[in-house]
């Protein structure tokens, strides 16, 4: 299920918020409306947590996580890192990297399993994002640009790439990630889709502005759309039946 | 570069290749019109209904009008002037989304001219404001044209329409005034003079011209002076100051006197006149022989042993108007009458003539006989002519008859000179050469030359016949020109009657004047090319005070747009 909702008359809601399978963080705001937007949707099953990110709002830029762990630039206070592991789940890692790049969330896209980074990042970070996430790093580009973390957007169902990306390179990304692949715009047409989208394995959220087209596009690529149980009953005995037979 | 995967149009979802707005071409043009961008505004030309000028200039204060034809390029430009994006330097207002617009083609499309509205097909070209895409569109767009009286019509309307007067006068009791003629004609001919002056009236003695501007009244006025001796007069009425800014509104008017002597009159130079003036003439009768910015005379009575150099002077308008008192018409060319001369006898050596006035002229003693006396009864006259070197037995010959002429002799008598004699006839010029022999025929070779004359006669109404046809081969052209100039005439009211001036274009045409004609001729055509010169100049200048900077304005309007289009 996709939902459209603004940070503070901002579309970019991606900037402002950060959502894995485990928990989903959200900007500390003037207001408390885009905060019970995900509250709403989410509160069921993880937790949504206020935080800031060394005293800025910007926490989907500067982390990346998945349901395993979360990474948190240097410029994190120990009372925020505090705040997080309190709140976290006991699973989920909470590690301070110490990292030039220190936008996590624009040079690190991930999933469960793999997760894409910048060229230029530390050998000690990409180490420290396989372990403490627990997954694969690939140094990779998406449509030419370096920050992966801005321009692609994937879960373990699915992924949306920048949208001049050529096919091949969608293709290549779509067996380096195991999931399918395509490319797509947010927001009225906009190309940064890490600002303009952040999405778990059964959730969304766009900006404001997203069209109908994009958030039909956006549920079919994540598999948002049929979430009533017999889909996923029909896909489970599609499986057993191809591993028993 | 491999090939880009499609994407799909974030607002109506068709497959489209990957753009900067993510948008098909279809929802980029309905989602920025900008027919509707351009429309704002009103669209308007204003145009004056009297003249039918079109108002220059994007600003409604303009005062530059001109004359534009319809679909033409220059009403195109003055059209897209009113788009009020154009004239920004392509800026669009902030909401419409699109940066910068520009145009790449424009053309007309037909519209009724009744319907006071203006079609243009732009092409036009904007960007997007968010996203490196520009949208390319066909615009219709609609003028309309509204009214707006330009200042020259509403200045006439306003009865403020001159600010100069030029009133020519030539103070002449009979009818004659060809100096005044002379100025129609040469009206009657330039197109440039008549387009300046603005309006004619007709009054004793003369005409008033009406100017818009004190510039056209001097340069008319200098052109007069130079076609005719004239004393130019100038006044000044104040009509209004403003003693803020320092300038007032004045009407000026030229008064233009022309000399009242014309070729041909035989005046009374006045003994008590100025010597300057008459020179050796003084207390003499003169003939004027010429007339152009000065006048010349020539001793009508001279002495048989003068020199022919005292006989001339050579009076400018200065002098004149100096003695004016000094100078009495006694008769004018209306009282010529024929003569034949019957015996020439040289009164000096005579040498070759020449193109001066001494050495044209050469006194001799003239018999004459009146044409009407010619074989009724033999009374001869006896006169001294100063046309010595032109006659020969048997000319025919107009001169002033002093001795059936009805004058005062008495009141004129103080005027002359004590040695002065009145003579009985003044002969004025050769009208028609009879031959030297023509006197010596004897009866035969009368009849003989009568035959041949019936013969010549024949052959003239041959070649008369002859030149009438060809004048009609000649063609509609010469008739409409002839048409269209009595209509002049008619319009500004010169010629009283139809007769008189068939008369004067017969006179014009024929050149029946002579050389004399011929340089009067080259001197007015002179004085036009100098006109004319001077009216471009005064173009070129760029009309100077106000209209200078307008003019500038609206080039720079111009060159700013051909940047932008560009």
């Amino acid at each position: 299920m996709a939902t459209r909702c603004s940070y503070e008359n901002s579309n970019e809601i991606g900037v402002f918020s950060a959502l894995t399978n485990a928990y989903a963080l959200c900007a500390i705001g003037g207001s408390e409306n885009f905060y019970s937007v995900f509250e709403a949707e989410l509160s069921e099953h993880v937790p949504v947590i206020h935080t800031s990110i060394g005293g800025v709002r910007l926490v989907g830029r500067l982390t990346v996580g998945n349901r395993r762990g979360l990474l948190v630039p240097s410029t994190t206070t120990d009372q925020e890192l505090q705040h997080l592991r309190n709140s976290l789940p006991d699973a989920v890692v909470v590690q301070r990297v110490e990292e030039r790049l220190s936008a996590l969330g624009n040079v690190v896209s991930c999933n469960d399993h793999v997760a894409l980074v910048h060229n230029d990042l530390d050998r000690e970070t990409e180490d420290i994002i396989a372990d403490v996430l627990g997954v694969e790093v690939f140094r990779q580009t998406v449509a030419g640009n370096a920050l992966v973390g801005s321009y692609c957007k994937f879960t373990n169902q699915g992924g949306m790439v920048h949208p001049r990306t050529s096919v091949e390179d969608i293709e290549e990304l779509s067996s380096l990630l195991q999931v399918p692949l395509v490319a797509g715009t947010i927001n009225r047409g906009s190309d940064v889709l890490g600002g303009g989208l952040v999405v778990n394995d059964w959730c969304a959220f766009a900006g404001q502005d997203t069209t109908s087209t994009e958030i039909s596009v956006v549920e079919s690529i994540f598999k948002l759309g049929g979430t009533d149980g017999s889909t996923i009953v029909n896909d489970m005995r599609a499986s057993l039946i191809d591993q028993l037979s | 570069m491999s090939a880009l995967s499609n994407i799909l149009c974030c607002t109506c979802g068709v497959s489209i290749a990957p753009n900067a707005a993510a948008q098909c071409a279809s929802c980029l043009a309905q989602q920025f019109d900008l027919a509707t961008v351009l429309n704002s505004g009103s669209l308007e030309v204003c145009r004056c209904k009297r003249c039918l000028r079109f108002q220059q200039g994007a600003s409604r204060d303009s005062k530059h009008y001109a004359a534009m034809e319809p679909e033409s390029a220059e009403l195109m430009s003055l059209c897209l002037k009113q788009i009020s994006a154009f004239s920004n330097h392509g800026a669009l207002p902030a909401t419409s989304g699109l940066s910068k617009v520009s145009l790449l083609d424009s053309s007309w499309v037909w519209t009724e001219p009744h319907s006071k509205r203006y079609k243009l097909k732009l092409t036009v070209r904007a960007e997007l404001l968010t996203a490196a895409v520009s949208v390319q569109q066909r615009v219709l767009l609609t003028f309309v044209e509204r009214n707006r009286q330009c200042e020259d019509c509403s200045r006439e309307f306003q009865n403020q329409m001159w600010m100069a007067i030029v009133q020519l006068r030539e103070k002449r009791q009979d009818e004659g005034q060809r100096n005044l003629r002379r100025v129609e004609m040469a009206l009657a001919k330039s197109k440039e003079l008549r387009r300046r002056v603005v309006s004619l009236d007709i009054t004793r003695f003369g005409f008033d011209f009406y100017f818009n501007t004190l510039h056209d009244a001097q340069s008319f006025s200098s052109f007069i002076s130079r076609v005719s001796p004239t004393r130019v007069k100038v006044t000044r009425k104040l009509v209004s100051a403003d003693s803020h800014s320092n300038s007032a509104n004045l009407k000026t008017t030229f008064v233009c006197d022309v000399v009242p002597l014309e070729r041909d009159d035989l005046v009374i130079c006045d003994k008590r006149g100025s010597t300057s003036a008459a020179g050796f003439l003084k207390g003499q009768l003169a003939l004027v022989s010429r007339i152009s910015s000065n006048v010349k005379m020539v001793a009508a009575a001279p002495r048989r042993d003068a020199n022919i150099s005292n006989l001339l002077c050579e009076l400018s308008q200065d002098n004149f108007w100096k003695g004016e008192k000094g100078f009495t018409v006694l008769l004018s060319a209306k009282q010529l009458t024929k003569f034949v001369v019957m015996d020439v006898d040289q009164c000096g050596a005579s040498g070759r003539g020449g193109e001066e006035d001494d050495e044209k002229f050469a006194l001799a003693d003239v018999m004459v006989a009146r044409e009407s006396d010619y074989g009724v009864n033999d009374e001869v006259l006896m006169c001294v002519s100063h046309l010595g070197r032109l006659l020969q037995v048997g000319d025919v010959v107009e001169g002033y008859d002093l001795t059936t002429s009805v004058y005062d002799e008495e009141s004129i008598k103080d005027n002359f000179i004590a040695s002065f004699d009145m003579p009985d006839v003044v002969l004025v010029r050769k009208t028609k050469s009879g031959g030297a022999d023509a006197a010596a025929e004897t009866e035969e070779e009368a009849q003989q030359s009568a035959v041949e004359k019936k013969k010549s006669r024949r052959a003239k109404k041959k070649a008369a016949m002859k030149s009438s046809k060809e004048n009609k081969g000649r063609g509609y052209r010469g008739v409409k020109k002839q048409n269209k100039f009595e209509g002049h005439l008619d319009m500004m009211g010169f010629a009283a009657d139809a007769d008189e001036r068939r008369a004067l274009a017969a006179e014009d045409e024929e050149g029946e004047e002579g050389e004399e004609d011929d340089e009067l001729r080259d001197e007015i055509e002179a004085a036009e090319a100098a006109l004319a010169s001077e009216v471009d100049g005064e173009v070129g200048e760029g009309g100077g005070g106000g209209g200078e900077e307008g003019d500038e304005d609206y080039k720079g309007g111009v060159e700013t747009e051909e940047a932008t289009f560009g």
